[in-house]
């Protein structure tokens, strides 16, 4: 019988510490087993090599860890139930965010529900099964500190991204909490005990690179999340590090031993495609010139609506003060439409401050500051807190402001083309001006988008004032048309009776 | 050895499965200790390679033996390298008695089954 050599069995030993088989004394006997059956066919003449090569063939791609599953699965009732828990949830779990995801995107009703129940089966069974299978199988060396970090942590970053779907409040300290824990303790708490296994110095600073990108990755996508200043450097420092530094150098390492390309490989490649997709994604920063433009814009919008003020306030004040005009329901008629537009106009005005004021954290009168200069609003680029307050948290997008500031448009259409009932393009312009319909082309594409999401749902700060702006500038059109036109029936109606006499 | 002319003859797992467990203890009873690599080694040799145990499928069995009670270990340094041997406890030998006569037992139903026309026996009598 030909006796393996010291480097032959550790070579042997490589391959079966590469499985990662932990429980009992399995590792030893897989050992012996695969030492046996080489010993076994270098007797029919055959070189270690050759011998090593078709007793791995026997054992065939992960039959290792296989046999530790088969095992456990047989023995533990417990670990039965998690990893059949595990499969199931994250299955049940997978599928409802995905299907959620795509009615959000749909603004179908029932997106809430679905995303909520999905990332809470995910968050509490399925990630927590997951890790207890994973422990039990890997042991994590015993490491009671990781496997606590990285269920808490895990559970609250989970959470913390359901929240910031649903744009439910403290999404943003969940996700801090969570990012911190696990960029800067799970992490480097995992760099330890994989240093400590490591074989060669060479893999040392592979792992340091990675743990060292991830870091900075992390923090780049918290401080994206948050609008913190530096978010781009971070980001920048963290995807070159992981995709052009630790990669590269992991996969040679770790893959330049086998001679097949493994499956692994292959989910690795498309990993990083998505990874650097998601990152560009991020990364593509909202330049400071474009939040400028929104500045101009809303300045434009403003200017419109204060010009139009301005003639209206002229033209009712020349019709009530003129003292040839002796028609007081005209004088009446005129204060009353100043009155019911101003009133939209000043609720409008309102919850622009009421915004900014949540946005930015700040109290009404500096809020009121920002509005009249809005270049000086901090979150210009936030869309959570402006998506919560006009849109609510409903699928449909109406327990929000938006809804009331429609319900008083259509109020203030109806009032005012009361006023100016003979005169039908007076009223088309008002009707116009103040149109509460979704566009027609969200029909033909055959989504129930209602108005308030059309125009509200996932805008920025910026453009949500902008948005409001356009809406005021419209009421003092529809005002300005409606005095107008009361103005030239009464001039008809004293034309018709100078003609009479 | 001719592996094409053994692959034609051997017994399916399908088959073996549910015996596998008798097999192992019958062959640890009439041996003092025995270790994974032997077993299968012995089984093949008694079948004349007819039936051969997978290693994928012999060490779960040995696992679960060893926490139910019915075998323990030992481990001798061989070689170089750690070598578990499983030997059958007290209660074990019992079990095993047990299992082979279940077994046996089996194979003789199995054989009336098969029995040509015994369908025809039973509608007689």
């Amino acid at each position: 019988m030909p006796e393996l050599t010291n480097a032959n069995i550790e070579v042997i030993i490589r391959e079966v510490s590469d499985a990662n088989i932990t429980f009992s004394h399995l590792r030893e006997e897989l050992i012996d087993h695969i030492c046996c059956e080489v010993e076994n066919i270098m007797q029919q003449g055959f070189s270690f090599q050759d011998a090593f090569d078709n007793a791995k063939k026997m054992i065939g791609n992960k039959g290792l860890k296989k046999i530790q599953e088969d095992t456990l699965l047989l023995i533990d009732k417990k670990y039965r139930l998690m990893k059949k828990t595990m499969k199931i949830i994250g299955w049940i779990s997978m599928s409802m965010i995905t299907v959620g995801a795509l009615f959000k995107i749909q603004h179908w009703p029932g997106a809430g529900i679905l995303l909520v129940f999905g990332f809470l089966f995910l968050g509490a069974i399925f990630f927590p099964s997951a890790l207890w299978v994973m422990k039990k199988e890997s042991k994590l060396k015993g490491n009671l500190f990781i496997y606590l970090i990285s269920i808490i942590g895990g559970i609250i970053f989970i959470f913390g991204i359901l929240f910031k779907v649903q744009h439910y409040p403290g999404s943003a300290l969940l996700l801090i909490i969570g990012f911190l824990s696990i960029g800067l303790v799970l992490i480097p708490a995992i760099l330890i005990s994989k240093l400590r296994d490591a074989q060669t110095k060479n893999l040392h600073l592979v792992y340091i690179i990675g743990a060292v990108s991830l870091i900075f990755f992390l923090i780049g996508v918290l401080f994206k999340f948050q609008h913190w200043p530096g978010a781009l450097p971070c980001l920048i420092i963290g995807s070159i590090g992981i995709t052009t530094v630790f990669l590269p150098l992991y996969t040679w390492k770790v893959y330049r031993n086998s001679e097949s390309i493994k499956a692994g490989f292959l989910f690795l490649c498309v990993g990083i495609v998505f990874f650097n997709m998601f990152n560009l994604l991020l990364a593509l920063n909202i330049s400071k010139n474009v939040m400028s433009f929104f500045v101009i814009q809303g300045k434009e919008i403003t200017n419109t609506a204060n010009i139009l003020q301005d003639k209206c306030n002229a033209l009712s004040e020349k019709i009530i003060t003129d003292s040839l005009v002796s028609d007081t329901l005209l004088k009446s008629n005129v204060i009353k439409v100043k009155a019911i537009s101003d009133e939209l106009y000043d609720f409008i005005e309102e919850v622009k401050v009421d915004l900014i004021s949540k946005v930015d954290g700040i109290d009404n009168k500096e809020a009121i500051d920002e509005v009249k200069n809005t270049a000086l609003i901090i979150a210009k680029d936030n869309y959570d807190i402006p998506t919560i307050l006009l849109c609510g948290n409903t699928d449909n997008g109406k327990s929000g402001k938006a809804s009331l500031i429609k319900t008083k448009i259509e109020n203030l259409k109806n009032s005012l083309s009361n006023y100016c009932r003979s005169d039908i393009n007076a009223e088309n312009i008002i009707t116009k001006a103040l149109e509460t319909e979704s566009p027609v082309f969200i029909k033909e594409e055959g989504r129930s988008f209602s108005w308030e999401l059309y125009n509200f749902y996932h805008l920025t700060t910026i453009s949500t004032i902008n948005k409001l702006c356009f809406f005021q500038r419209n009421v003092r059109i529809a005002e300005l048309e409606t005095l107008e036109s009361i103005k030239s029936s009464y001039l008809a109606n004293i034309q018709k009776l100078t003609d009479i006499k | 050895m001719k592996n094409s002319d053994i692959k034609k003859e051997m017994i399916s797992k399908e088959l073996l499965k549910g015996s596998l467990k008798s097999i192992v203890l019958k062959l640890l009873s009439e041996n003092n200790k025995m270790y994974g690599y032997e077993i299968t080694q012995k089984v093949e040799e008694i079948t004349g390679g007819r039936i051969k145990l997978t290693f994928g499928a012999l060490y779960p069995i040995l696992h679960k033996l060893e926490t139910d009670g019915t075998v323990v270990t030992e481990s001798e340094i061989m070689n170089g390298r750690v070598r578990i041997y499983y030997k059958l406890t007290k209660t074990g030998k019992n079990v095993a008695k047990e299992k082979v006569k279940e077994l046996q037992e089996f194979i003789e139903m199995i054989n009336i089954l098969l029995k040509p026309g015994f369908s025809l026996e039973i509608c007689r009598s």
